[in-house]
């Protein structure tokens, strides 16, 4: 059965859709078929990260959602080269990204019991190992919905007392809906901030588990917006904690 | 029996008021909302991959008490809001969203 990972956070900028598809290419690195929905839907990019464009017959989920376009003729493989040689697989379900689309999308609004039936359905009929939602950040309908069906929720967070009282606010709501797994992310750490005593200070105020403390790079800013950093650039230790997170995370949930 | 109603049977709720199971269509805001926990997870299971018939009974066990109600009168409630749908393709209960009216029998 497909596992369902969400990566949300509470505020914007946080590095949520590079950590998505960066651990969807951990995943596949690992020989597991994975699926990645972008959910942001009035902000869509993760598909860049990938190197996808969408042509003009290329489906996007806006197809399914607000049309009659069957879930699977909108995911398209993605697999990074370096990673084809093996077993794992990318199957990427882009959100549109012309702005009619988007302002439709935004207008006309969707019956969000479709995502829900759309994940399951592409998980089954592309024998997914694990679906990665690449969420909205903050709460709404539809990350809530994303949150409630996960096997695992990815809380990605800054470093600032915004993220960490919102932080605080979707963690709670996640326990109301009864997540079985969770794990914290604190991405963007600045090279003076000592990430033991981060680790130690958000262990303590949220009481799950501390997947990874992701280091800010200007190294990563270079490459981060056009490609994927594990693929580029393995060794580095922001590749390096999003591998280990992965291999974290496919134990507690494979 | 509607929720908003006095329950038929008290119980061991001399103590405490009673839950209400409130009207209208399933959203995820009202889901989060929901009381007793017990409720909140049943329709999460069903979001997920749904639910078997022992699975289900289990369940509306565990939340009908603090409503006031039996477990057969909570699963019919579930219904009757459309909450709740037996899935022919799955085998499965599944807890549906939006659904202010129940599906025609199968």
């Amino acid at each position: 059965m497909t596992r369902i990972l969400s990566v949300h956070s509470f505020r914007g900028g946080t590095g949520k859709s590079n950590l998505s598809a960066n651990l969807a290419a951990a995943f596949a690195a690992r020989g597991l078929r994975v699926g990645v929905f972008d959910t942001d839907l009035a902000s869509p990019g993760i598909h860049v990260l990938f190197g996808f464009t969408a042509g003009p017959e290329s489906h996007t989920l806006n197809d399914h959602l607000q049309g009659s376009i069957p879930i699977e003729k909108c995911s398209h493989d993605v697999t990074p080269s370096a990673l084809g040689g093996g077993k794992g697989r990318i199957y990427l379900v882009p959100a549109a990204m012309d702005g009619d689309r988007i302002a439709r999308l935004l207008r006309e609004g969707y019956e969000v019991e479709r995502l829900n039936d759309a994940l399951f359905s592409l998980g089954q009929s592309q024998h997914l190992d694990l679906l990665i939602v690449d969420t909205h950040p903050g709460i709404n309908e539809e990350t809530l919905l994303s949150t409630a069906i996960s096997d695992c929720l990815v809380m990605v967070m800054r470093p600032d007392q915004q993220d960490y009282l919102g932080t605080a606010v979707a963690i709670e709501v996640a326990q109301r809906l009864m997540v079985p797994e969770a794990r914290l992310v604190v991405n963007k750490l600045p090279p003076h901030f000592d990430a033991e005593q981060v680790r130690a200070r958000v262990a303590q105020s949220y009481g799950i588990p501390v997947g990874a403390i992701l280091p800010l790079s200007d190294d990563l800013l270079t490459i981060a917006s056009r490609s994927l950093a594990l693929v580029d650039v393995p060794s580095h230790p922001w590749s390096a904690g999003v591998t280990q997170l992965a291999a974290d995370l496919a134990d507690a949930l494979l | 029996m509607r929720s908003s109603e006095p329950p038929e049977t008290a119980g061991d709720s001399a103590a405490r008021p009673l839950l209400a199971l409130p009207e209208g269509p399933l959203s995820m805001a009202r889901l989060v909302a929901l009381e007793p926990a017990a409720l909140r997870q049943l329709l999460t299971l069903g979001l997920r991959a749904g639910l078997g018939e022992p699975e289900l009974d289990a369940c509306c066990a565990a939340a009908a008490p603090p409503l006031g109600q039996t477990p057969e009168q909570l699963r019919a409630r579930l219904q009757e809001r459309g909450w709740l749908r037996w899935d022919p393709e799955r085998q499965r209960w599944r807890t549906r969203l939006g659904a202010a009216r129940p599906p025609a029998p199968p």
